[in-house]
């Protein structure tokens, strides 16, 4: 599982460089998503563009990423694909999630996490 | 079309749904219903290893894939311990008002699955466990099928 982290002025985009985020490599995903957000940013921005597929493990990992952050931040995601889309709507975690189209549009509507 | 033994352990899922993913690939089937097919498919798969199988490692899980017309119709069967009915029930979550600190972790799978998957058929034959199930073709809208009138043999409390 391979995560990068880059800072894009108050906030913190973090890409998945893997195709799946799975019941194999959740718990990892949680472990390295606690880590990359320690430190203090605005916004998290998640960048699912590379993933394919998202079992609901892997949901519950990106819901448990939320969560580490406290309620004052909410996780951004961006770059669903068609497959992670549809898990998003089937369980209604698209209601929870602020969801832009990519990075780019995440970062240019300038939105400070609800 | 596809018969497929898998050993019960989580990186062998994945190995597993490449296979059926593949196959469909090759025979042409469309990215839509090759995407339902890997989401039911793998939330199945999962919970045997991680419920039914849970911490063995000698387990094996067959899969049958048949195409009959107007869906894919899916045998998969296991050893482990028996389904408990409980697991399948239908929830319908709503977080629209829910705390971000009060988001459920889990729970998602089964919920999946009821919405794309029908004919849901669950059976304990020996030691063996039998989830029968199909998806259909025309699902231009998944959240349609879960309110296929088709009733499971196995009845599935609402």
């Amino acid at each position: 599982m391979n995560l990068a982290k880059r800072r894009e002025g108050s906030a913190i985009v973090i890409a998945v460089d893997d195709a799946r985020i799975d019941a194999a490599v959740a718990i990892q995903f949680k472990d390295l998503m606690r880590s990359l957000t320690s430190e203090p940013a605005e916004r998290v921005i998640l960048d699912l563009s590379k993933v394919d597929f998202l079992d609901s493990s892997g949901l519950g990992a990106v819901v448990a990423s939320m969560k580490l952050l406290g309620s004052a931040r909410k996780l951004e995601l961006a770059g669903l694909t068609p497959n992670v889309a549809k898990v998003f709507r089937l369980t209604r975690m698209d209601s929870v999630f602020l969801i832009h189209p990519g990075v780019e549009e995440a970062l240019d509507s300038g939105v400070a996490a609800a | 079309m596809l018969d497929l033994t898998i050993h019960g352990d989580l990186r062998a899922v994945r190995h597993g749904l490449d296979r059926v993913s593949s196959v469909m690939v090759a025979d042409g089937y469309d990215a839509d219903i090759r995407g339902s097919v890997e989401i039911v498919l793998a939330e199945v798969l999962n919970n045997i290893v991680k419920h039914a199988y849970a911490g063995r490692e000698d387990g094996r899980i067959t899969v049958k894939m048949l195409d009959i017309g107007s869906a894919l119709q899916f045998e998969v069967s296991d050893t482990g311990t028996p389904l408990p009915v409980k697991a399948v029930r239908k929830v319908e979550f709503n977080f629209s008002n829910t705390p971000v600190e009060a988001l459920p972790e889990g729970g998602f799978g089964w919920q999946m699955i009821r919405k794309i998957a029908t004919d849901l058929d669950y059976r304990r034959s020996g030691d063996r466990n039998w989830l029968c199930f199909r998806i259909p073709f025309a699902s231009a809208d998944p959240h349609t099928n879960c309110e296929e009138p088709v009733r499971p043999r196995w009845k599935i409390s609402n």
